[in-house]
């Protein structure tokens, strides 16, 4: 069977190949952009899972799509956001774990790495977001704004504080 | 974009540079939007399932609602109707039998048959003065009580105050002897009174018997022996009639029950003991050698004892001081 835009759907139905060949396929920039937000690889599995799952669900229509990958960024940094609300709702992270040094990635980090993730860690989730879509990612500020599902007068103001925390924590003047 | 400075640019470009360079884990990779869908099916069941139970719970509870009677309207005093009857209460349900019934046992054998009963089984709450009767022999008695409190048996002419243990709510028989430490009652008429407070619940009897079988026969004598102390029966603390000897003495014993007994002389000098007289009783011959008038038994109030002092004259000092 055809389906539209040249995906071809399983025999039940169930947009298996399809889906596989436009979201699965995006799934490691997701968790990049997720990692980048939440600071947490647990966390960020968790919000690329849960935008696969809605974009599953959502497949009819957005298979339509002409900017599917815009869609993916919204949702899941809409998930990363809301994500690290509830969590900051319920307590978490503890403030004593932000201070914390945790076993360093692969490969290890420097000594100016560690002062980045720390920095990076004391940013908000609104900064988090709006740095890495508008420093790393190229979004402008009013596409920040559109995928944040906020003003771009916001998406400024988060800019400047982040990077200004930043700069603080790494006595960066 | 906007300019962020050289050296936090920098670092800023490091940290996403790891962060992207970390690979997605193998989970998302492999999505399987099925079963994550059967897994949010799961959670839809269980919900239900929730939801259906209680739906179920107020059904039972509307249920139970409506099979109660509903209040007639109160009528208004104006129109002089008689007022709703007050409700009626059952009587508070009777205490539990936790008294033994007749005949407690002694140590699970009940009295002997040839025992005789002077006061039958008699049940009380609060203080009460029993029956008046007349010893001849080795009272005892049995009893059970209920309550916050304990039981004090006291003569009325004052010879007699024995006081038993607490009471408890797991009440069960125990035996006592009452006729004092080192003889037996006799000849005239004993009135005895249960003193306790006022909500315990009890249950008395006592018996009499010439000769108290309960205990073993303590070692014969030696021929020559001669008693200072005849047996004496005892439960708990008592002291012997005193004597007077300046010699060596022989002190034949038995006791039965927890802890362990000692006697000491007048002086307050140990002259022998037991560490644990047992369920199953323990005894046996000490002497002493010393100046002496009194003998005190420290035991248990559970302890059960018997006790005969003798001395012969081959002993090493064999001098009656009288």
């Amino acid at each position: 069977m055809i389906a539209s835009a040249g995906l071809v759907t399983s025999d039940d139905g169930t947009p298996d190949r399809a889906f596989e060949a436009v979201v699965v396929a995006d799934v490691r920039r997701l968790f990049a952009l997720a990692l980048s937000i939440l600071d947490d690889r647990g966390e960020a599995e968790d919000a690329v899972q849960e935008t696969l799952l809605k974009a599953w669900r959502a497949w009819d229509s957005l298979s339509q799509m002409d900017r599917q990958a815009a869609w993916l960024t919204r949702v899941c940094v809409n998930h990363c956001i809301s994500r690290r609300r509830m969590l900051r709702s319920r307590g978490w992270p503890w403030p004593g774990l932000l201070d914390r040094a945790g076993p360093p990635p692969e490969g290890g980090h420097d000594a100016e790495g560690v002062d980045m993730d720390r920095a990076y860690g004391r940013l908000s989730n609104m900064q988090r977001a709006a740095i890495t879509l508008n420093y790393r990612h190229g979004y402008s500020v009013d596409e920040c704004a559109a995928l944040m599902g906020c003003r771009p007068g916001t998406v400024r103001t988060h800019l400047e504080r982040g990077l200004a925390t930043l700069r603080k924590e790494l006595k960066d003047d | 974009m906007i300019d962020i400075g050289p050296r936090l640019d920098s670092e800023l470009r490091a940290k996403f540079d790891r962060v992207e360079a970390e690979n997605p884990p193998q989970r998302l990779m492999t999505f399987q939007p099925t079963a994550t869908r059967g897994h949010r099916s799961l959670n839809a069941i269980v919900g239900l399932a929730a939801i259906a139970v209680v739906a179920a719970g107020i059904a039972v509870f509307a249920l139970e609602l409506s099979g109660h009677p509903r209040p007639a309207p109160t009528p208004s005093s104006a129109q002089g109707a008689p007022l709703p009857s007050m409700p009626v209460y059952s009587p508070s349900p009777p205490l539990p039998q936790v008294i033994a019934p007749v005949p407690m046992p002694v140590y699970g054998t009940g009295f002997p048959a040839s025992w005789h009963i002077v006061i039958p089984v008699t049940k009380h709450t609060g203080s009460a003065v029993l029956p008046a009767f007349v010893p001849a022999g080795w009272v005892y008695v049995q009893y059970a009580c209920f309550g916050t409190g304990h039981l004090h048996i006291v003569s009325t002419d004052g010879t007699l105050s024995e006081s038993f243990r607490s009471c408890s709510s797991s009440a069960h028989p125990v035996d006592a002897q009452i006729s004092g430490a080192y003889g037996p009652l006799s000849g005239s008429p004993v009135v005895l009174k249960v003193v306790t407070s006022p909500s315990v619940r009890w249950e008395i009897v006592l018996a009499e018997t010439a000769t108290p079988s309960t205990l073993p026969a303590l070692p014969a004598l030696p021929a020559n022996a001669k008693v200072l102390v005849p047996v004496t029966y005892g439960l708990g603390v008592a002291a012997l009639p005193s004597f007077a000897y300046r010699s060596f003495i022989h002190i034949q014993w038995w006791c039965s029950g927890p802890g362990g007994i000692t006697v000491f002389v007048s002086n307050g000098h140990q002259s022998m003991g037991a560490s644990d007289c047992g369920s199953d009783g323990v005894g046996g011959t000490v002497n002493y050698a010393g100046p002496r008038e009194t003998l005190v038994v420290d035991v248990n109030p559970d302890n059960r004892w018997e006790i005969r002092v003798y001395w012969q004259p081959g002993d090493p000092t064999n001098n009656p001081s009288g």
